[in-house]
């Protein structure tokens, strides 16, 4: 009986089956399970203290509400799956637009301020070498506040949030939706600001210097520093900016003075995702090669699920910052 | 004092051309010598890994090697969106639909064209745009022969001298895409290690320039 039963799981799984774990996947037991636990503890327990409720969001959604919020890169990383009824659904791939969609409807016109946080596990399939396809993401948002304030208070919160779970070093690095080209624009504009930009944010020297060259002579030299990507907190680059500067300079003023902490304004850097509407951050640890965490301004996310209000808010992947599947 | 700057070396064939610009100066690399893949540059503060071409965009991404040396079509079959401030002008080629010289017609009629090649991605795309369907092949190399062998009616790959090509019986039907060889760089290592990346990249451009 028990051969019989051998067989079977060989013949219908194949032996290898049973211990292969899929590209990205990761199990955690015994103490490396409590150590994870132990970190997520103390990412709560802060959120908490600084007013911020749970919410909890369903692992696998109807597809359609979120393709409009997707980049192509983004939707080709989602795993998705036909219900019993013909419906596509999508597992859990990002907790922002979840949460919107489901806390949208259920929030009362021009109410108050909402702290709001969340934590589990996403899916983003589509990577060659399979890295990072599960990991545990925990973060918080602030809705209702179009401020500066609320821009640094979620930073400050994530910072806070890694300290907490045991990282040791921030490299963060600020920027907004649409700066590089608010800041080529009184240079440049059209089609060589659009390929001015490009080159900016791919970081290719010659390129940019070519192009630069074109606009004007003594362009290379602003564009460079862009490229350059740490510009102080006084550049006259950053006048350029509109309602964004308030959000960038108080920002590096707020964590330049925090132990452990570097901060650069850099504009080339991309949105860590497509649906960022304005001022955006990434952190990088000490080690590895992608964020820990990430977070930034959506304000018009809320308003595509019916409950339209400015909103900002930071994630970060557990596995960056305590180990496991990078 | 911090850990020496990491660059992902592709040992396939740029690595020669490669050596030669790294030997000059200011840098003065030597050679690579014996078998060890991780290379020290004593004085240097650099750190070279020998790797095959295709795994240099997966150390540079994860964070392994702060930079690294890659083909074009390397970073697009890997979908590698890294940011690359250089580009070498040596090592460029030109990625090809290759078919057998005796074929009168490439695509055959009442069915999918079989595709050998070693870049899946590239190749379906090219097929996707030309809305044609195409059965395609991988493999890891030598992927002149499939078409000899029947494994396959045509072949994508690099066209370099077409030496190759023309040794096997092939020529070339459209050119899908121009490669030249970048070097790539972590976004971590920019907000870890800013100043010495541009250092490095500024010395590099000059022996480029030069």
């Amino acid at each position: 009986m028990k051969r019989r039963r051998a067989e079977g799981v060989e013949s219908r799984r194949g032996p290898a089956l049973i211990h292969r774990l899929p590209a990205g996947a990761a199990a955690y037991v015994f103490e490396e399970a409590a150590r994870r636990r132990r970190a997520e503890d103390r990412i709560v327990q802060g959120l908490r203290a600084a007013g911020y409720r749970e919410a909890i969001v369903p692992s696998a959604d109807y597809l359609a509400p979120y393709l409009t919020h997707l980049s192509a890169r983004e939707e080709r990383e989602l795993y998705r799956f036909v219900d019993r009824h013909g419906d596509t659904l999508a597992l859990r791939a990002d907790f922002t637009i979840a949460l919107a969609r489901h806390l949208a409807p259920r929030l009362a016109p021009g109410s108050s301020l909402e702290r709001v946080f969340y934590r589990g596990e996403v899916l983003r399939g589509g990577s060659r070498d399979g890295a990072g396809a599960e990991f545990y993401q925990i973060g918080a948002e602030l809705l209702g506040d179009p401020s500066a304030a609320a821009d640094v208070e979620v930073v400050e919160r994530c910072l806070e949030a890694l300290e907490a779970a045991g990282a040791r070093g921030a490299h963060v690095v600020l920027s907004a939706v649409g700066a590089l080209e608010e800041m080529l624009a009184p240079d440049a504009s059209g089609e060589p600001a659009r390929r001015l930009a490009d080159a900016i944010r791919e970081r290719r020297l010659s390129d940019t210097d070519r192009i630069a060259r074109e606009v004007s002579a003594g362009f290379g030299q602003r564009v460079r520093r862009l490229l350059e990507g740490d510009l102080p907190p006084g550049d006259p680059l950053l006048d350029r900016l509109g309602a964004g500067r308030e959000s960038l300079v108080r920002a590096a003023g707020a964590l330049s003075g925090r132990r452990g902490c570097r901060v650069a304004l850099d504009v080339a850097e991309p949105p860590p995702r497509s649906y960022y509407t304005g001022f955006f951050f990434s952190v990088y640890g000490e080690s590895g090669g992608e964020p820990v965490a990430g977070g930034g301004r959506y304000d018009d996310l809320y308003g595509a699920f019916g409950g339209p209000r400015p909103a900002v808010g930071f994630a970060l992947g557990l596995e960056g910052v305590v180990g496991g599947s990078a | 004092m911090s850990a020496p700057l990491t660059v992902a070396f592709p040992k396939g064939r740029i690595a020669a051309p490669l050596a030669r610009l790294l030997a000059g100066k200011p840098l003065e690399i030597p050679p690579f010598s014996g078998r060890g893949l991780v290379v020290d540059v004593s004085g240097k503060r650099l750190r070279f890994l020998v790797l095959k071409d295709f795994d240099v965009p997966t150390y540079v991404r994860r964070g392994a090697a702060e930079l690294g040396i890659a083909g074009s079509d390397v970073l697009a079959e890997t979908e590698c969106d890294l940011p690359r401030p250089l580009e070498f002008p040596f090592g460029r080629c030109r990625f090809s639909l290759l078919a057998p010289a005796s074929l009168e017609n490439p695509f055959p009629e009442g069915r999918a064209v079989r595709v050998a090649t070693k870049y899946v991605r590239l190749t379906r795309d090219y097929f996707d745009r030309r809305g044609m369907a195409a059965d395609i092949v991988p493999l890891a190399g030598s992927v002149e022969i499939a078409p000899q062998m029947k494994l396959a009616d045509l072949v994508t790959d690099l066209v370099d001298t077409g030496e190759t090509m023309r040794a096997n019986g092939l020529v070339e039907v459209e050119k899908i895409r121009d490669v030249s060889p970048h070097l790539i760089v972590s976004r971590a290592a920019l907000a870890r290690r800013r100043r010495e990346v541009f250092g490095l990249l500024e010395i590099l451009e000059g022996m480029i320039a030069s």
